[in-house]
């Protein structure tokens, strides 16, 4: 593993990244609150994975080598820290100091367990939460880790299933969302397609049992619930990806409440079947009135109005689309493709603007706004 | 949608405007210039996707002909030659199978055409709930078609019908049997057509490349037809043998193979790997082989060539199954083309690099 960091001094990157800035011909884009800067994983021309963070004129303002490819990239809310965690099955997590590029520690998981890609962090900074399998049957993991004790693990307890993979914290941090997506790997070979059972489980993080759990119909048994975003009402949005039959017409797109059946979000027929029923990220905007999930397979990002009884709002084509995150104002979102570049979008306006364009660089799945 | 984007449009416009001036050029100096990719994109839809659609819909309209000529007197003579055209309708599909961009997936076509694998025997079950309402002399109109699933409305729903004994039983007691036959084949027929009518007007996509147009460059475009290249060797060797072998011969079961009914199973991969290796080399002018070669990749260019012509010499080697049963031999022999093909899958995704070339990041391994 390489530990040594690439510090490339902030004002060098316009030329180094080739992005562009093109937002000083769109007015839209400066907006005062807007977050400065976005982090994803990538991958170069030459098969390299990097952790790049830049910020919305295109400089680069740190990029990192990965060992492998990562998949989530995460903020901590009280430390010039990111956090990057390999995809699954995932044996390395980075931390990563934003203002030298430098690496501050690098942690990897128990033996018999790997990372499954996602993790959350208190807001009071101190604890990481991440999903982990047990590599022999994918039971499901989460595995709290301490930052006041060099990331040492706390405990771990169930997640409620097999395959976990995103989770989130709501209610003030005392409870925990996470999406198990029901498949056994082996090497990410899927072994159980005919058996799986994916669930979306509540934990309560004082006495670490589930308190809620919420599973599909037997009809939806091969949905997969993969990827899950929750706003600050404790909504959660889930993006889903089917196992079955390629012509079957499934939801992909689901709201929960706690306490209340999940709500399908409609998606036209027409639409539906460019999708490969295939979903990526999933994503509230900074009001909780419209939500964004990306459909890579199906080149889209596709939109809902939740302030307009969950109206389907339309798909906007994003080619190999995925990664997204919440924009300055309200219904706008920013999205990175694996061809490179970053739009700025608002479904509302119908509006889609290039904020960079780097061919040689492929955005990986998830996108974070750093701050 | 098109209207929506008229503004944003514009102010693409400008922005790619700048773009082409702004982006640092990458390293390779032999990278292949646009309009390189642009001669390739050309010759690939005007030499291979266009006209074998175009033959599909020959082929699929001799099919309608030669089974309503069957079913005027039902005899034997045109029972065999109605079979006998089916085959050859199905080759022409085989023949285009691959591609899986632009018309043929609207509307859900490519399925329409083509459900396969069939894993809950759809197929079987709707024909047969179908046939049981011939008492109600029900019309197959378009509103028929529009209702009904996709597993009755291609190629293997015809082919159940003519081949399949249990239901070719019902071919004179059953009033509706022919009726069905016949719109399901003229509803191929017309589904082809439509296919090749939007191909005509897709055209126009290769002569605009915009940030918002269906294609951003020609170079864009190209990566879409070279998927339909690369991407389906694999998916035949696991769908078209792995699936039906098995990993012993005592697990072999043939009835999971493609078109087993019609005993066509090895003929098709043997069309889709000559289809195949007619976009890779047989095109003139801009074929993926010579833009290789121009790549300096010339050598990985000959094997690849060489490749697709052994896979098919050894699969034309097959003999054809006795009762659905293979014996040590065949399965030795199709374990070994699956072997080939893995070769050749992965000889093709190493052939992006030099050609610089990416088949898609996220969509193709997501999480």
């Amino acid at each position: 593993m390489n530990n040594k960091s690439i510090n490339v001094p902030r004002r060098q990157f316009s030329g180094y990244l080739g992005c562009l800035l093109l937002s000083a011909a769109l007015p839209s884009v400066s907006m005062a609150n807007s977050p400065s800067s976005y982090a994803s994983a990538s991958v170069d021309d030459r098969g390299q994975h990097w952790l790049i963070v830049f910020d919305q004129l295109g400089n680069q303002q740190v990029k990192y080598p990965l060992p492998s490819r990562a998949h989530q990239v995460l903020k901590h809310p009280t430390q010039p820290w990111l956090l990057v965690v390999a995809r699954r099955p995932g044996q390395y997590l980075l931390v990563i100091d934003l203002n030298t590029g430098a690496l501050v520690q690098r942690i990897t998981a128990s033996t018999g367990q790997h990372f499954c890609g996602h993790m959350q962090i208190s807001a009071d900074g101190k604890l990481l939460y991440t999903t982990e399998n047990i590599t022999l049957n994918s039971a499901g993991l989460i595995v709290v880790r301490d930052f006041s004790e060099q990331l040492q693990t706390l405990q771990q307890f169930s997640s409620g299933g097999i395959g976990p993979h995103q989770l989130k914290l709501c209610d003030a941090d005392k409870t925990l969302v996470v999406a198990n997506g029901g498949i056994h790997t082996k090497n990410r070979q899927k072994l159980n397609l005919q058996q799986m059972h994916s669930n979306l489980s509540y934990i309560n993080l004082a006495t670490s049992e589930i308190t809620e759990q919420v599973m599909l119909d037997t009809e939806y048994a091969q949905l997969s619930i993969r990827h899950i975003a929750v706003d600050d009402s404790s909504r959660v949005l889930i993006a889903m990806q089917y196992q079955g039959e390629r012509t079957a017409v499934v939801p992909l797109v689901a709201l929960h409440q706690r306490g209340e059946p999940l709500s399908f979000l409609a998606i036209p027929e027409k639409d539906f079947f460019q999708l490969q029923q295939y979903c990526g990220s999933a994503c509230f905007d900074r009001t909780g009135s419209v939500v964004a999930v990306s459909a890579p397979k199906g080149d889209s990002i596709l939109f809902w109005d939740l302030a307009n009884n969950n109206r389907y709002l339309h798909k906007i084509k994003v080619k190999d689309g995925c990664g997204i995150t919440a924009g300055a104002s309200e219904g706008e979102f920013i999205v990175s493709s694996g061809r490179g570049r970053v739009y700025q979008i608002n479904p509302r306006q119908a509006s889609k603007t290039l904020l960079l364009k780097n061919t040689a660089i492929q955005w990986d799945n998830h996108l974070a706004a750093v701050g | 949608m098109k209207t929506i984007f008229k503004m944003v449009n514009k102010q693409l416009l400008i922005a790619s405007g700048c773009l082409v001036y702004l982006v640092a050029s990458p390293v390779n100096a032999s990278q292949l210039s646009e309009q390189r990719w642009q001669e390739f994109n050309l010759a690939a839809v005007q030499q291979h996707i266009i006209p074998n659609y175009q033959t599909l819909v020959e082929q699929s309209n001799l099919l309608v002909t030669s089974v309503s000529a069957f079913c005027e007197d039902r005899s034997e003579q045109r029972l065999n030659a109605a079979k006998s055209q089916f085959k050859q309708t199905q080759q022409a599909w085989q023949n285009i199978q691959h591609i899986q961009f632009g018309p043929v997936t609207m509307l859900m076509r490519n399925f329409s055409l083509q459900y396969w694998p069939d894993k809950k025997n759809l197929g079987g079950r709707q024909l047969n709930a179908l046939l049981k309402q011939a008492g109600d002399a029900p019309q197959y109109d378009n509103e028929f078609f529009n209702r009904a699933s996709v597993a009755v409305k291609g190629y293997p729903a015809i082919e159940r019908l003519l081949f399949e004994a249990k239901l070719f039983a019902q071919l004179d007691s059953n009033p509706s049997y022919c009726p069905l036959l016949t719109a399901i084949t003229e509803h191929i027929a017309s589904n082809t057509q439509s296919i090749v009518t939007e191909w005509h007007a897709e055209l126009a996509n290769y002569h605009h490349y915009a940030e918002d147009a269906l294609y951003q460059s020609p170079r864009e475009a190209a990566t879409e037809i070279l998927k339909t290249l690369v991407e389906p060797i694999e998916a035949i060797s696991d769908g078209k043998i792995a699936a039906p072998l098995g990993k012993t011969l005592a697990k072999m079961r043939w009835r999971k193979s493609e078109s087993w009914r019609s005993k066509q199973s090895i003929e098709n991969i043997r069309t889709n790997l000559k289809s195949l290796q007619h976009l890779f080399s047989g095109v003139s002018g801009a074929s993926t082989k010579q833009l290789l070669i121009e790549s300096g990749a010339g050598e990985l260019a000959a094997e690849i060539d060489r490749q697709f012509s052994q896979i098919n010499a050894a699969l034309q080697q097959i003999a054809a199954p006795v009762a659905m049963q293979y014996q040590q031999r065949q399965f030795a022999q199709l374990s070994s083309v699956q072997q080939q093909l893995k070769q050749l899958s992965d000889n093709l995704l190493a052939s992006m690099q030099p050609l610089q070339i990416k088949l898609g990041f996220n969509r193709r391994d997501g999480d």
